[in-house]
């Protein structure tokens, strides 16, 4: 029979870390042998590729009118696409597919947990409540960079070849691009971080996927709406959004640079959110912050099974 | 070491209005298998629940192996191995790495111990198989091998016969005095009688969220039973009788006494009956089963209630 561990009753700094490391491995573990991991990595390049295809679908087709303006906004819809934009245009685009994978994979791998009442048969064990979901957390964010990753590299696939289908500028491809291209896809990885954090706070509060899930993606599509009303409105009701996630998000990916006059699907990409970067990056920082606390908290104080 | 591996006071949990535990004291002794015998939505599970740090009690207090669990000393639950009610798993794992994956959870398990575990619950041949094809029963072997993985010093089963076929009922039973054999302390909690009757040396009684009797099973039925009289002045007998501190659970019927609860106390009752000039040609206790005694005591909560 096991013995009492008497050096780990006394919690050691390092057995702390082991212990986190085992929580840290388990739950990689399971995310690996799960197909759902694969789907949603799969289904964000398809979105991507899907994107692309539909633009260049649309470009084939040639300007609408025989106008200055049309050509022009044809031309630079055009350039948008090139290998040569596609860290902003790229990026731009897959936020919002990246948003959708990212939450449904944080919402379910923390909601099913209890419609499974798994997290019953590893707390019951021993596991420590924190790491227990640190280590949701930290493969949460794992999963989100990866997505970013796989997300970016469909895009410059599909770019790369319509590039070279038209005969368009590659742009340069040294070490300043490649640090710009990583630089920009942590920033979109933090700007999707957010959602991510509140669905993983969802499904501890609801104790279910699907709900968690629900909500998460709900407040994102709504606080764009009303973030977007806002923007327009006058007085102190315009200044609302500068407080929420959609328009600082807006504000940090414009760091990522700027694709010319990229026609209406640019207005649709790259959002409103004009902020300086340093208080974009703080607010949503903050947001962050509250919600992984109230995550942390909860989990913590409440009832794992009822 | 402590005696009492499971020492509970004053354990409260309420679910708004609805008390689901109120004030229950439980003490489980090391070595022993403890039943915790009660009807579904009697406070059985939310107790376990409590002993395991995946409900917090209202008021109260749990020491496990003689120290107070919280958040601080979950290290404890590393020595006990549960299965609360259906057990759950990944449904997309197969049933071997399920266990592998609490094993990496709770390292000191090596995979020889993992095939071990599954083979003791005949799992071996659908190991690979998903958990989610599995039927009930074999949700309920793999319960008790996850149970048994971490080489627990008190093993925590949540009725673990549910869904189980005749045979592997009979498998569970035999497994459990084996688990006491070695030298572990068994928690089980059923609604089946004849189980815990059978299996556990004692026995605490629940009804609406309160524990109604408590110990040793032996003495909770033998406290109970009832004691035969038979003589042949069966009429002086009883009149003798009538002057005893038995006199209010006497009753006449198919020529003999009956003293109701007084299943122990033979010599006593020989005793006052020889000093009144009375010979028993009968005196035997009538030993009720756990379902009677199970029966007059919850009844009596309904009718009190």
């Amino acid at each position: 029979m096991a013995a009492p561990d008497t050096a780990t009753i006394g919690g050691s700094l390092r057995t702390e870390f082991r212990r986190l490391g085992d929580a840290l491995r388990a739950e990689l573990f399971k995310v690996t042998h799960r197909r759902m991991t694969y789907i949603l990595l799969g289904a964000l390049v398809g979105l991507m590729v899907l994107f692309y295809g539909i633009l260049w679908l649309r470009i084939r087709q040639g300007p609408d009118r025989e106008t200055a303006r049309a050509i022009a906004n044809w031309l630079s819809l055009e350039s948008t696409m090139s290998f040569q934009n596609v860290i902003p245009y790229g990026l731009g685009l897959e936020r919002f597919f990246a948003t959708l994978v990212c939450v449904i994979f944080a919402g379910t791998m923390m909601g099913n947990e209890y419609d499974w009442r798994t997290v019953g048969l590893v707390v019951g064990r021993g596991v420590r409540r924190w790491h227990f979901i640190f280590a949701k957390l930290a493969i949460s964010l794992l999963f989100t960079a990866c997505a970013v990753v796989v997300g970016f590299l469909a895009a410059m696939a599909a770019s790369a070849w319509f590039t070279h289908l038209y005969g368009l500028p590659y742009g340069p491809m040294d070490g300043v691009r490649l640090w710009d291209a990583l630089a920009s896809m942590v920033r979109l990885a933090f700007v999707i971080s957010p959602s991510v954090v509140l669905a993983l706070l969802f499904a501890v509060t609801w104790r279910s996927a699907g709900q968690a899930v629900g909500a998460a993606l709900g407040i994102y599509f709504t606080e764009g709406i009303f973030t977007n009303l806002l923007t327009n409105a006058r007085g102190w009701l315009s200044h609302i959004p500068e407080g929420l996630v959609n328009f600082n998000g807006d504000a940090v990916m414009r760091a990522n640079g700027r694709v010319g006059n990229a026609g209406d699907s640019g207005a649709f990409i790259f959002g409103s959110g004009d902020a300086p970067l340093w208080r974009a990056t703080l607010i949503i920082s903050i947001w962050i912050l509250v919600a992984m606390v109230l995550f942390f908290w909860q989990f913590q104080h409440r009832d794992v099974q009822e | 070491m402590p005696d009492n591996v499971i020492d509970a006071q004053g354990l409260e949990k309420r679910y708004g209005t609805t008390v689901a535990v109120g004030s229950v004291d439980l003490v489980v002794e090391r070595g022993r298998v403890h039943g915790i015998l009660g009807p579904n939505g009697s406070g059985k599970s939310t107790t376990v629940r409590m002993l395991l740090g995946l409900a917090k009690p209202d008021a109260g207090r749990v020491e496990l192996f003689g120290q107070p669990i919280s958040s601080l000393s979950v290290d404890l639950l590393r020595r006990v191995g549960s299965v609360v009610e259906t057990p759950s798993f990944v449904p997309y794992l197969s049933g071997r790495d399920n266990l592998k994956l609490l094993e990496i959870y709770t390292p000191g398990v090596d995979a020889e111990s993992i095939a071990t575990a599954l083979d003791r619950v005949h799992l071996m041949e659908a190991a690979g198989r998903r958990f989610k094809t599995y039927s009930l029963g074999m949700k309920q072997r793999l319960g008790i091998a996850a149970a048994l993985l971490n080489d627990p010093e008190l093993v925590i089963l949540d009725e673990p016969t549910n869904g189980l076929d005749p045979q592997g009922t009979r498998e569970v039973r035999e497994l459990i005095p084996e688990l006491a054999a070695e030298g572990r302390t068994v928690l089980l909690c059923s609604h089946l009688l004849a189980e815990v009757e059978l299996v556990c040396d004692a026995v605490t009684i629940f009804q609406r969220g309160r524990v109604v009797a408590h110990g040793l099973t032996r003495d909770l039925i033998g406290g109970k039973s009832r004691l035969e009289v038979r003589t042949p002045d069966l009429d002086t007998a009883e009149a003798a009788l009538r002057t005893s501190r038995w006199a209010s659970s006497l009753h006449r019927e198919a020529g003999a006494v009956f003293i109701d609860g007084a299943g122990n106390d033979g010599t006593a009752v020989n005793e006052l009956l020889v000093g009144h000039g009375q010979f028993a040609s009968v005196l035997r206790p009538v030993n009720q089963s756990l379902e009677d005694v199970f029966f007059e005591l919850t009844g009596q909560v309904t009718s009190d209630g």
